[in-house]
C-alpha cells in the first residue's frame, strides 16, 4: 500500500521548496516586537484613561474643599454666637413656662363630664339619644324649612 | 475500513528538517528563561519555530499574507500564555497545537472566500531527488515539467482536501513529523492519523494522476 502512494508523497514533498524567502524570520521578529510594543502602549493608554475617569468620578462624588471649609466655619460661628449671647434674667423661656400653673394643660380625668356609656345610662334609668330625645327634627314644615 | 488496518503510511524516508524533539532540552531552558521575563529567550524560540510553523500555516491556507498575520497571532498568544505552560508536553507540541487550532479557526471563518497567494519556489527544486524521481518516473527519461504549473496543481490538489486531511498531509509529508508527534499535536490517536493520511493520499493521487503516471 505504501508503494502505491510513494510517488504522490514525493510530489507533495516538493512543496517544501515554497518559502517566504531569506530574511523573513528577522523581519517577522521585528514586526512582532513592534506589535507587542503598540499593544503595551494601547494597554497603558487604557490604564491612564481608567485612572483619570476614576479620579474624575471621585471629585464629582466628594464635596469641594471650599464647601467643607465654609461649612465648618459656619458651625464654629454659630457655636460661638450661642455661647457668647447673654442668658435671660429669670431663666429661660422653658423654665418660666414650667413654673406658671396657668400654662398647665387641663386635667383629663373630669368626673362631671356626662357619660354616654349605654350600660351605665340604662342602669341609671337614662336613655341615650333616641328618636324621641333627639335634637329637634324636621317634624313639620315650620321649623327647619329651607324656605323662609 | 478499520483504522487499525490502515498502516500503509511509513515514516517519511527523508525528514526535511531536524527532528524537533531532539532539541526539547534547549526549548525547556529557553521557556524557563522566557517565563522569568527574558524576552531574548522568547525571541530565540520565535527564530527557531517561525520557519517550521510558517510552512505548516502556509500549506494549510495557501496565502502568504494570511500566514504571516496568523503566525504573529500564534506567537502573541504563546507569549501571553507562556506563564501557564507547565511543560507537561514539549514546547514544540504546545506551539504546534496553538498554530493548528488557530489556523483551523481561521479557515472556518474564511469559508469559501479564499484567496490564493503563493510563495516563490526556490531553484533548489530541480536538484531535489524527489523532483528527479517524479519527472523521470516510469520512463526513466526526464520529462519537461513547468515548475510554476506544478506548484499551481499541487496547491489546487491540497486545497481540495478537507481541512483535517490537509493538516495531516502538511504535518507528515511536507513537515516530516512522525505519526506519534502528529497525534499529540492534534489530540487524536495514531490510528486516526494513519487513516486520514491514507484517504488524503488516495484523493491526491486521483487529483494528480497525470503527474504520477
Amino acid at each position: 500500500m505504501n508503494d502505491d502512494f510513494e510517488d504522490i508523497q514525493r510530489l507533495i514533498r516538493l512543496k517544501r521548496h515554497e518559502s517566504p524567502g531569506e530574511g523573513f524570520t528577522e523581519e517577522f521578529l521585528k514586526r512582532f516586537h513592534q506589535r507587542q510594543h503598540e499593544k503595551e502602549l494601547r494597554q497603558s493608554a487604557l490604564d491612564r484613561l481608567l485612572e483619570r475617569t476614576a479620579a474624575w468620578f471621585e471629585d464629582l462624588m466628594s464635596p469641594p474643599r471650599w464647601a467643607l471649609t465654609g461649612g465648618a466655619a459656619l458651625v464654629l460661628a454659630a457655636g460661638a454666637w450661642f455661647y457668647m449671647s447673654p442668658a435671660p434674667e429669670n431663666g429661660g423661656m422653658a423654665a418660666k413656662e414650667a413654673a406658671d400653673p396657668a400654662t398647665k394643660p387641663p386635667a383629663t380625668n373630669d368626673t362631671n363630664r356626662p357619660s354616654y356609656d349605654p350600660k351605665a345610662m340604662r342602669a341609671n334609668g337614662q336613655h341615650g339619644p333616641d328618636a324621641q330625645n333627639a335634637a329637634p327634627a324636621l317634624h313639620d314644615g315650620s321649623q327647619g324649612s329651607l324656605e323662609r | 475500513m478499520q483504522e487499525a488496518s490502515l498502516q500503509g503510511s511509513a515514516e517519511p524516508q527523508s525528514a526535511p528538517q531536524e527532528p524537533v524533539s531532539s532539541s526539547a532540552a534547549e526549548d525547556r531552558e529557553l521557556v524557563a528563561r522566557a517565563q522569568n521575563g527574558d524576552t531574548r529567550a522568547f525571541d530565540s524560540l520565535i527564530r527557531k519555530y517561525t520557519p517550521k510553523l510558517y510552512g505548516m500555516v502556509y500549506n494549510m491556507t495557501s496565502n502568504r499574507e494570511d500566514t504571516a498575520d496568523l503566525l504573529q497571532e500564534v506567537f502573541a498568544k504563546a507569549y501571553r500564555s507562556l506563564g501557564r505552560f507547565m511543560g507537561k508536553s514539549s514546547f514544540y507540541t504546545w506551539i504546534y497545537s496553538i498554530a493548528v487550532n488557530m489556523t483551523l479557526n481561521h479557515l472556518k471563518k474564511r469559508g469559501r472566500h479564499m484567496k490564493v497567494s503563493l510563495d516563490d519556489v526556490d531553484t533548489g527544486i530541480e536538484n531535489d531527488p524527489d523532483f528527479i524521481a517524479v519527472t523521470t518516473a516510469k520512463t526513466g527519461v526526464a520529462r519537461e515539467v513547468n515548475i510554476h504549473e506544478l506548484q499551481k496543481r499541487l496547491n489546487a490538489a491540497m486545497m481540495k482536501l478537507s481541512e483535517d486531511h490537509r493538516t495531516v498531509v502538511t504535518l507528515y509529508d511536507i513537515q516530516g513529523l512522525q505519526h506519534a508527534e502528529i497525534s499529540k499535536i492534534l489530540g487524536v490517536s495514531e490510528g486516526t492519523v494513519r487513516s486520514r493520511l491514507f484517504y488524503a493520499h488516495r484523493q491526491l493521487q486521483a487529483y494528480l494522476e497525470d503527474f504520477v503516471k
